[in-house]
């Protein structure tokens, strides 16, 4: 007799059913698996049948058969283990089979028969809901995940015959969907006020993220890149749960949801080292997993020694930049992840790191010119903002009379404040920051009173700036005005933005 | 162009080595009778090796010559024979003089009056290293400017380095660059040097000994040095490294008997141990361009003009002539500041200081610094030398 029950396979952050057809019949006895199966898939047949065994079911000597429907697409992951055993339950009917239906199951089976946990599970459950399961079974180690998506039964099971236990009695654990809160101060991000001098910087980190524009920190060893750009999402807006949620999605289909499972309540800060490769940046592998771009998503991707990447892995870096996305293609098809990061680079400004500081710089025009030629002009052009970074001397550290910066709560109160104001103004578009905004739109959108607007076009004669550089300005100019809260871009907040520009040769100094 | 100038031209296109060309021109004595003759009268009495005097035969095709005549004529260059009366007289009392320059642009000396230059009377050379630091540019343009500003003709080679400051600092200061090159007349080398090309040549003028399309080989570079100290009355060394093409210059510059001026460096630098060594060995230490011009003027008895601010020309004051700063507060008491521009204004030095610096010596906001800080580069007293490093805009001769 033929059973079905339903699994999910997980394609990029997405899920889609997949229907687990069971036949047993008579003949030479063993287990089939069809279905385009990769390897892991077809080890299932072992680990299903010795499972079966050890949770005290018996395995009839006969011939059965299990095909994994749509046939022809490629099925990865342990995930299907339990519902290829309670298809085989249900087809032995050891387990009355009109009892499964509406129930989506997912989860990799042990020798001894429990039920382990697997990657991608909240997107499995965001498909059943959508597809109109009224319940789905997954391993227990996954319930909070699970239990993030509302209008769906959740059960967490230990065991197969905790699973077969919750249709003939009762087994398992009803997950309780979690109320959604997002966490009032950010864990493990350290304060801005810990930052000592480092003005200039910090103002352009403010800037850049009350805009969701890129930024480039220059500066020498030691003067605290790495420490600013790690403490930029403590002073990003807090996490919606929209945002929330696409980026536990993200980390659940990587494998890299915390422990302790549930949402990903804090803005990511991704910081890959210089010897990136490709896949590791933009996300692959057979089955393709999410790479750097994409578990940035909603934070920081932060590029150290930015002149040190291999150009062309830094190239991968234009259609996230672009499109907020990211196309992987493979032998198993495409596959799109979501990438919407603020790019924060560091690097030092030449060879040695001092430039301009000629008492420790004794790099040639022409070593500098190099180095920072190394950097790919098309990344540099997406970059809005450009802060040089002092080295700080001992005696600024432990002075007492230092002005005491902002904390993080503070210049995040202001941040979420010039946002709103972003909101307002691209009520019923598709941009949500000034980064975004075209430059037609720019036009049309940005109120610019005749001082601003008049030193833009002088400024633009003068260097004789690309229209790209042009627009940067605007949009720069527009966050600084909407961090003070006004409606119009003044002659000061444009000037502000011209202080951050970088050479219009393309050379950072 | 005279035959004779069309046939030296030739002779000058398809021969780089001066001694050949002499030994031709002694034994055929014209440049005419040079061209007339056959494969073997070279051979035989300019006692010419069998691969060149082919080559001299094989160029003298009309395909060539319509190439060469065409280049000239494109690029407008101009070709000076040793008895042109164009062709400057200083040249000619060197050692190994050249017998004919090609020449783009206008040449700015005089004739027949001891070879003096118009306007100033007399030139500088500005030599040091191709591999320079930021710092040495700076000082290089410095006395570039300078000495333009004084309406002295700038002479260098166009080289990377020490060389293209001296020619940029030549043309700020609207003055007369002479570039003298080591490759062939027409274009840049090296190629990255192609707009400050240009640029000499509009407003200044580009010499080279050798034709159109001779090749940059490593011992033309050298053997032009003599042609920059013979164009000069000073060479001024910034920086050079121990083993320096700079220090043939220097020495063709003796040989001649021109004054030489060094300007200092760190004794760590290793752009500073050539122009040390000079020092120790006697040169003129100078760390102002007014030093030097008073130091020739005395020497030549040329008195030395200045532009003045309405174009007409003035003798170089006093204190300009001694080299001893001007007085630095005129420029800023003339300067109609707001309070805060003044306080930053102030805080200001020659050597880059960090945005951060400034706001912990001024007290000022950040957004409000990034404001003074404009409005005071818009002005034209302070310049961004990177993103968050401002400097004071100044000719040098100051009191920072």
């Amino acid at each position: 007799m033929i059973c079905s029950v339903y699994s999910f396979s997980v394609s990029g952050i997405e899920a889609s059913v997949i229907r687990v057809e069971t036949d047993v019949s008579g003949g030479l006895p063993g287990i089939d698996l069809v279905g385009y199966l990769s390897g892991e898939v077809r080890e299932a047949r072992e680990r299903v049948r010795v499972a079966i065994k050890n949770s005290g079911f018996h395995m009839p000597a006969k011939r059965i058969t299990v095909n994994l429907s749509p046939a022809d697409e490629r099925k990865g992951g342990t995930g299907y283990d339990l519902p290829i055993a309670m298809g085989i339950l249900c087809a032995l009917e050891i387990l009355p089979s009109e009892l499964t239906d509406g129930y989506g199951f997912v989860g990799e089976l042990g020798l001894d028969g429990n039920v382990r946990g697997v990657p991608g599970i909240l997107s499995c459950v965001y498909e059943a809901k959508r597809a109109g399961f009224h319940s789905v079974m997954i391993p227990a180690a996954n319930i909070e995940e699970g239990a993030l998506v509302e209008g769906i039964c959740v059960y967490g099971v230990e065991s197969l015959a905790d699973a077969v236990r919750h249709f003939t009695d009762t087994g398992g654990t009803m997950a309780v969907p979690v109320k959604w809160e997002s966490a009032e101060e950010p864990e493990g991000i350290d304060d801005f006020a810990q930052i000592r001098g480092q003005f200039l910087a910090k103002r352009a980190a403010e800037i850049a993220v009350a805009g969701m524009h890129n930024l480039l920190l220059t500066g020498p060893p030691g003067s605290g890149k790495t420490m600013l750009a790690s403490r930029i999402p403590g002073i990003m807006p807090r996490m919606t749960f929209e945002e929330s949620l696409e980026l536990t999605k993200i980390y659940s289909v990587a494998g890299m949801l915390p422990s302790e499972g549930g949402m990903m309540r804090t803005r990511p800060f991704r910081a890959p080292h210089h010897t990136a490769t490709i896949p590791a940046l933009a996300g692959g592998g057979r089955m393709p997993i999410p790479g750097e771009v994409s578990l940035a998503t909603h934070g920081v991707l932060f590029l150290d020694e930015f002149p040190e990447f291999h150009r062309a892995n830094i190239e991968v870096l234009r259609e996230p930049l672009e499109e907020k996305r990211i196309h992987v293609a493979r032998l198993n098809g495409n596959v799109e992840f979501p990438a919407k990061f603020m790019l924060v680079a560091a690097m030092n400004p030449c060879p040695c790191g001092y430039y301009p500081d000629r008492n420790r710089c004794s790099c040639t025009a022409d070593m500098i010119r190099r180095y920072q030629g190394r950097i790919s002009r098309p990344i540099l052009d997406r970059i809005d903002l450009c802060a040089a970074m002092p080295g700080i001397r001992v005696q600024e550290l432990t002075s007492k009379d230092a002005p005491a910066g902002d904390t993080s709560r503070q210049i995040r109160r202001r941040v979420e404040k010039a946002i709103a104001m972003q909101r307002k103004r691209y009520r019923g578009t598709a941009y949500r920051y000034n980064s975004e905004v075209s430059g037609d739109m720019a036009d049309r959108l940005f109120r610019m009173d005749h001082g601003a607007s008049e030193l833009l076009t002088l400024y633009a004669e003068k260097t004789g700036c690309s229209a790209r550089s042009y627009y940067r300005l605007k949009r720069v100019a527009r966050t600084v005005a909407d961090l003070e809260g006004s409606e119009t871009v003044e002659n000061r907040h444009m000037t502000e933005a011209i202080g951050y520009r970088m050479e219009e040769d393309g050379h950072v100094m | 162009m005279s035959c004779e100038e069309y046939h030296a031209m030739w002779l000058c296109c398809t021969v780089t080595d001066n001694a050949v060309k002499r030994r031709l021109l002694a034994a055929f004595g014209t440049p005419c009778a040079v061209y007339e003759a056959s494969k073997e009268e070279l051979q035989n009495e300019a006692a010419l090796d069998e691969e060149l005097a082919e080559r001299l035969v094989s160029s003298r095709t009309a395909a060539f010559l319509d190439r060469l005549l065409k280049r000239v004529e494109r690029d407008a260059i101009r070709f000076l024979w040793h008895e042109n009366e164009e062709f400057p007289e200083r040249l000619k009392e060197i050692h190994d003089p050249p017998l004919g320059l090609f020449v783009q642009g206008r040449v700015p000396w005089k004739n027949g009056a001891n070879g003096a230059y118009v306007k100033g009377g007399i030139a500088v050379a500005i030599v040091g290293t191709r591999q320079s630091s930021p710092y040495g540019e700076f000082v290089a343009k410095q006395f570039g400017q300078g000495f333009a500003d004084a309406g002295i003709p700038v002479v260098s080679g166009l080289a990377m380095g020490i060389d293209a400051a001296a020619h940029q600092g030549c043309l700020a200061g609207d003055g007369f660059p002479v570039a003298v090159l080591g490759s062939g007349i027409g274009a840049a080398y090296p190629r990255n040097n192609t707009i400050l090309f240009r640029n000499v040549i509009d407003r200044g003028c580009v010499v080279s000994e050798y034709g159109p399309g001779v090749p940059a080989l490593a011992h033309h570079f050298p053997h032009r040095n003599r042609l920059i100290a013979g164009l000069a009355d000073g060479v001024v060394v910034v920086e050079a490294q121990a083993r320096s093409g700079t220090l043939i210059t220097v020495d063709r510059a003796l040989e001649q008997g021109k004054s030489v001026y060094v300007v200092p460096g760190r004794v760590t630098d290793r752009n500073s141990i050539g122009c040390n060594q000079l020092i120790r060995e006697g040169a003129q230490l100078v760390t102002d361009p007014g030093e030097v011009m008073a130091d020739l003027a005395a020497q030549t008895g040329v008195p030395i003009y200045m532009q003045g601010d309405d174009g007409s020309m003035r003798f170089l004051t006093r204190e300009e002539e001694t080299g001893r700063p001007r007085n630095a507060h005129d420029k800023k008491e003339k300067m109609p500041l707001a309070s805060n521009e003044k306080i930053v204004y102030a805080f200001l030095r020659l050597s880059p200081k960090h945005f951060d610096q400034l706001i912990w010596e001024s007290g000022l906001a950040p957004s409000e610094l990034t404001n003074v800080l404009f409005s005071l580069e818009r002005e034209g007293l302070v310049e961004r030398i990177s993103p968050g490093c401002f400097s004071v805009k100044d000719t040098g001769r100051n009191d920072r």
